[in-house]
């Protein structure tokens, strides 16, 4: 069974080639999201995807808002509602 | 105000108004100088149409065609002049590329020679703004500066504003910043307009911007810059589209000094009226007390229709008092929602489309029997299009049909108007009149 992490770059690498964009190729915690390749569309596709996959939309769950900066940031969002 | 031009009667020469990327600071004595240089005799009285121009030769062009033009045409720049001949479209002159060479004047302007321009001016100039397009021919609407300043209000923030947006002057919603900063004497920053919201928001960070305009996905989308903590905003303002609750919360929190107020505009009906409680939606007591002279009520069609005070004339089928904004409402509480477009046009961040002209360009594929294009919640842009579709027997919803579709719509189609996602459709229902049920907006 994958781990979150590796669901969401799975999901990105498939979300950059539907949209034929060019990611970075070294995607890490400290990538900037919005440089990594994707546009703010391809975003909103990614989270959608996600939720199809994973089952929830954390940025409808959570409480407090947060847009993420940085990969790291957004996988950590992930992770902390997953238990939820 | 009569005209835009008259601000320099009343105001300090030496007041900075504009902070352009390549000018620099300017002031309104070197803009009212500027104007003066350049004879107005040729567009006395002409249908002028601004195309492709610089956001500073725009501004300028503005104030220079207020009060001596009969109309001001912003073109919108998708609009390709090439291909039509300005006499076609009503138009005496268009200004575009270099323009009149405001900006070349402005930088050889010295304080010594700032002067009041001696133009006659007092032509009331109708402006003609253009709604999103999405069949290729944009609608047009008029308006007069009254019309189109009647929100315009003085500072209420108790500091010295300095305005950025991301939109371009010639949409509704840029003009709108830039003729409040005119008259209120509030800074604006002009950036290109053509860069990419990073670079934009560097530039606007730069320059210290402090007052911010943005739709509620632009928000979403520079909050998860890098440069975005770096802002000290104390006003930020939404429009665009329906600003939830989620982000009205978010940047309450993030910039806990700043003024929030979510706009609701119509191009059809000129400016709507604006919420400053940071509560999605608005109050309902806005029904019973018109907001600065717009009467509001909910129509039998449970869409928003406003009565505006100024007569605002324009090329939707309506001729009664009542404009029919097309926004679908419900009541909650003491509250009134936004559920979204009620002729089912989807809003993407803020780019508006007509479900009919995606699906025309899917039926251009052999492979598809049917297909019916809607919006699918999101909770980054507000909506993205997902198709759902039903292919010709004997071909299945798979990676390379969906592969397909995106394809030959990307060649057509702007970027927000591909689909996003591609979905086996379940059978269609075509209600009595024969059209394709879509069903009523919901929740």
């Amino acid at each position: 069974m994958s781990t979150t992490r590796e669901t969401i770059i799975a999901a990105i690498k498939e979300t950059a080639e539907v949209r034929e964009a060019q990611l970075v190729p070294d995607l890490c915690n400290q990538t900037i999201l919005l440089d990594s390749g994707i546009d703010s569309l391809g975003f909103a596709i990614l989270v959608a995807r996600l939720e199809e996959e994973l089952g929830y939309d954390p940025f409808l769950l959570m409480t407090e808002p947060v847009y993420p900066r940085t990969l790291g940031e957004f996988i950590e969002i992930y992770e902390r509602f997953a238990q939820k | 105000m009569k005209y835009l031009a008259e601000k320099f009667e009343r105001i300090e020469k030496d007041k900075k108004i504009w902070f352009d990327q390549k000018l620099g600071e300017i002031f309104y004595g070197y803009i009212a100088c500027a104007i003066a240089s350049i004879d107005s005799h040729s567009f006395t009285n002409k249908t002028i149409g601004l195309g492709r121009l610089s956001q500073i030769e725009l501004a300028m062009s503005m104030i220079f065609l207020d009060g001596v033009a009969q109309s001001i045409v912003l073109i919108p720049d998708e609009v390709d002049l090439e291909y039509k001949n300005p006499n076609d479209i009503g138009l005496d002159i268009v200004i575009e590329g270099e323009g009149l060479g405001f900006s070349k004047i402005l930088k050889s302007t010295k304080p010594e020679t700032i002067h009041t321009p001696k133009t006659q001016r007092g032509h009331p100039t109708k402006w003609i703004l253009s709604t999103s397009g999405t069949t290729g021919i944009p609608k047009k609407i008029e308006h007069n500066l009254q019309s189109l300043t009647r929100t315009a209000r003085n500072n209420k923030s108790g500091v010295d504003l300095r305005w950025g947006s991301f939109y371009n002057l010639k949409r509704f919603a840029g003009l709108q910043v830039f003729l409040q900063s005119w008259i209120s004497g509030d800074e604006l920053i002009l950036t290109d307009g053509l860069g990419a919201a990073k670079d934009i928001l560097a530039a606007l960070t730069e320059a210290k911007c402090n007052a911010l305009s943005a739709t509620p996905s632009m928000w979403r989308n520079i909050s998860m810059l890098p440069n975005f903590k770096n802002l000290n905003l104390m006003q930020i303002t939404l429009g665009g589209e329906i600003a939830d609750q989620t982000i009205l919360d978010f940047l309450r929190r993030e910039f806990p000094r700043a003024r929030v107020t979510h706009i609701y505009a119509s191009t059809e009906a000129g400016v709507g009226f604006a919420v400053n409680d940071g509560k999605a939606g608005f109050p309902l007591e806005y029904l019973s007390v018109p907001q600065k002279n717009n009467k509001l009520k909910i129509g039998d069609n449970d869409n928003l229709h406003i009565h505006p005070s100024a007569f605002v004339k324009n090329d939707v089928p309506n001729k009664g008092e009542w404009i029919d904004t097309g926004d679908a409402v419900c009541i909650k509480d003491d509250r009134v929602i936004f559920l979204g477009r009620s002729n089912g046009s989807i809003n993407v961040g803020g780019n508006k489309l007509m479900p009919e002209e995606v699906e025309s360009v899917i039926y251009e594929l052999d492979s598809i029997a049917f297909v019916q294009i809607r919006a699918r919640k999101s909770s980054i842009l507000g909506n993205v299009v997902e198709a759902a579709v039903i292919p010709v027997s004997g071909m299945n919803v798979d990676a390379a049909l969906k592969r397909q579709i995106v394809e030959h719509c990307r060649k057509k189609l702007e970027g927000y108007k591909v689909p996003a996602f591609v979905v086996l459709a379940e059978e269609p229902v075509i209600n009595f009149a024969g059209k394709l049920a879509r069903g009523k907006v919901s929740e």
